[in-house]
Parts: C-alpha cells; sequence; structure tokens
C-alpha cells in the first residue's frame, strides 16, 4: 500500500522488520501521535513495551519481526498559548499606556514646548510610536515563544524516534545472540550424535569380520 | 561404554526467510513551519493602531502616514526574518527525517542480514547432517551385505552365489542415493 506523507512523497507501507513510533502500528503508538499533535501538557507514556523477541530457532515458534521498541521520552513542556498571551497583554498594556495623548503632553509640557496644534502633532506622533515598539515587543514575543515550542517539537520526535531505533536494535542484537547460542548448541549436539553413532557402527562392522 | 546411538542425527530446525520488503517509514512529523508569518503580520497590524490625537487635518494625515510607514517596514522586516526562521527550520526537519529514514533502513538491513545468516547457516549445519545420514546408510549396507556374504559362505555354496552378490551390491548403491 501506497501513502503519501506531509511532504507529498509516497512511500510504502511498512510491513516489515520494524516500525517507527509514527507508523500504523499500535493503537499505543497512535495515541502517542494524538499526544503530539495537539501539545498536550501531560505526561506521555513512559512505560517501555517489551518487544517481542525474534530468531526462535523452532518451527512451532515463527520468528516475529515487530522489533518496536518505545521511547522513554517525555513530552518536552511546551510554552502554552496562554502564557504567550499574557506577555503580549501584558506589553501591550504598556504601549497603551505610553502613547496616551495625555501623558504625551504632560511629557512635552515638561520639555518646554508650548500648547497648541504643534504640540499637539507632536504628541500624536510620539504616541504612535511608542505603540509601535509595543506591538513590535509582542510580536517577536510571539514570535519567539512558537519558534522555540515548534524546536522543541522537532528535538522531541526525532530523539524519540531514535531512542525507540536503537532500542529496537539492542532487542534485535539480543535475540541475534541468543539465536547464536542456541544455534551452537544444536550444531555440537548433532556433530556429538553423528559421532556416536559412526563409532557405533565401525565397533558393529569390526565384530562382524 | 558407548551407548546406542539414536536412529538418526537430529535435524536441524528450519528458519523462516526474513520479509522480502524493506521500508522503513519515519514517523517524523515536523514540517518546519515555526511560526505563520501571514498571521503574525497581520497581528502586528491589529496591535499596533494607535489613536490619532492630532488636531488639524494635515497633523492627522502625517500620523496615519507615519503609523502606516512604521507598520509596513516592520512588518516587511518580520516577515523577512520569520521566513528566514521557517526556512532554516524546514531545512534541518528534512535533514532529521532523512536521517532517520536512512537509520531505520540501516538497522532493517542488518536484521534482513542476520535473518539471512541464521537461513544460511542452518542450512550449512543440514548438508553436514545429510552427508553424515548417508555415510551412515552406506556403513548399514555394507553390514548388510557381509551378512549375506557370511551366510552364503556358510550355507557351502548353496545359495545362488551370483544373486546374493548382486543383491549385496544393490544395497551399497542404494545406501549411496538416499
Amino acid at each position: 500500500m501506497i501513502r503519501s506523507n506531509q511532504y507529498g512523497q509516497q512511500s510504502s507501507q511498512p510491513s516489515g522488520l520494524m516500525m517507527a513510533p509514527g507508523g500504523k502500528q499500535t493503537q499505543q503508538q497512535k495515541d502517542w501521535h494524538t499526544q503530539t499533535s495537539k501539545r498536550q501538557q501531560t505526561q506521555p507514556t513512559t512505560t517501555t513495551t517489551q518487544p517481542k523477541t525474534g530468531g526462535t530457532s523452532t518451527n512451532s515458534e515463527m520468528p516475529n519481526y515487530d522489533y518496536s521498541a518505545w521511547s522513554t521520552i517525555q513530552t518536552p513542556q511546551y510554552i502554552q498559548d496562554s502564557t504567550t498571551q499574557d506577555a503580549i497583554n501584558n506589553t501591550m498594556a504598556q504601549g497603551h499606556s505610553n502613547s496616551d495623548q495625555r501623558f504625551q503632553v504632560k511629557n512635552l509640557d515638561r520639555a518646554g514646548v508650548s500648547r497648541g496644534a504643534g504640540q499637539n502633532f507632536m504628541a500624536a506622533q510620539e504616541g504612535v510610536q511608542q505603540m509601535q515598539k509595543a506591538s513590535e515587543s509582542a510580536s517577536e514575543v510571539e514570535a519567539a515563544d512558537q519558534e522555540q515550542n515548534s524546536k522543541m517539537r522537532s528535538d522531541f520526535q526525532k530523539n524519540s524516534e531514535m531512542e525507540a531505533q536503537n532500542n529496537a536494535m539492542i532487542q534485535h542484537q539480543l535475540a541475534q545472540t541468543e539465536w547464536a547460542k542456541k544455534f551452537a548448541e544444536e550444531s555440537m549436539q548433532a556433530q556429538l550424535e553423528i559421532a556416536q553413532q559412526q563409532a557405533m557402527l565401525q565397533l558393529q562392522l569390526t565384530l562382524l569380520r | 561404554m558407548i551407548k546406542a546411538p539414536p536412529k538418526n542425527p537430529s535435524q536441524p530446525t528450519q528458519q523462516a526467510a526474513p520479509p522480502s520488503n524493506i521500508n522503513y517509514y519515519s514517523g517524523y512529523q515536523a514540517n518546519g513551519q515555526a511560526v505563520n508569518s501571514g498571521q503574525a503580520k497581520s497581528n502586528f497590524g491589529q496591535r499596533s493602531k494607535a489613536q490619532n490625537n492630532a488636531t488639524t487635518q494635515d497633523g492627522k494625515r502625517g500620523v496615519q502616514d507615519l503609523q502606516n510607514g512604521m507598520t509596513a517596514n516592520f512588518q516587511a522586516q518580520m516577515g523577512r526574518q520569520l521566513e528566514s526562521n521557517n526556512a532554516e527550520q524546514f531545512s534541518q526537519d528534512q535533514a532529521n527525517r532523512s536521517q532517520l529514514m536512512q537509520q531505520g533502513l540501516s538497522n532493517q538491513s542488518k536484521i534482513y542480514s542476520d535473518i539471512q545468516q541464521r537461513s544460511i547457516d542452518q542450512m550449512g549445519l543440514a548438508t553436514k547432517l545429510q552427508e553424515a545420514q548417508i555415510r551412515n546408510n552406506f556403513a548399514k549396507a555394507q553390514q548388510q551385505a557381509l551378512k549375506i556374504k557370511t551366510n552364503m559362505a556358510k550355507a557351502g555354496g548353496s545359495m545362488n552365489a551370483g544373486g546374493a552378490q548382486q543383491r549385496a551390491e544393490t544395497l551399497l548403491q542404494r545406501s549411496l542415493l538416499q
């Protein structure tokens, strides 16, 4: 089965040896995606499901290639939208205060500028500039928080999948070692039986002659 | 003392072949859209609107021009910066995804290769056992042939010597073909 990914490319449906946490696999992995996409602050599943070991060497226990492993990395503490909004509101409140016409007129009074249309114009200009300054700060805060969250999400996904991959390979190495030991036992046992049988036949042959 | 051997040496177990396709699919979903620059510019435009308190018409127009100019200037600068950051993040995300895909495929290949190697090892052991089985069969046939010849000698030639010889040879030949 072919499906498109988020980059518009097409890729085959995984069916083989190892799946990433995001692949179509277990319900737990689907849950992981839901959690990630919703940017929940709650703790993710921290337990590591025991991967099924593969490479068993008997017919009754067919090898299972599902080497899926699970990451223990917790969901990052994202900056909440409400936190960002609080910072923006505070900055803008200061901006509104500084751009207030009466405040600017008083400032100009103190600077010795006489009252009139000219002073009014200067006060209005200063008010606009103060408002711009506050808006710039608010936008910078908003963008910085979003960028930070994006980086955290990116790092989290990368590290989680890397850990899952490494866990899967460790499980495979263990299964491989286990199989190698079992196979060596089988081989040695077979060699012993062969030698014993040959010796017995030689003995019988000798007795016959 | 040598114990009686089993009739046939135990056979190696079959090893299932690995799946024929290696197609790891990364679950990495970051797509580099760190900040929605259009939304950010729009938000800035809304926030930066200040009251125009100039009293004359010229003054109002002047203040409005200043506000529009400053807003447009910052929106342009911010848009450029955000898009640049987004592009950088996108590039990084693509690299991460590619790295995960490559590592996943590499791991799959390693597992695939190990499973194939198991099959190869099992086949080697099976071949050795088959070889031993043929030798054993031959030895048993030799015993039978000897018995036939011995019986024939005991009978003092009353048996069909040519037929017994033929049976003994056939037995030996068949043992090699099993």
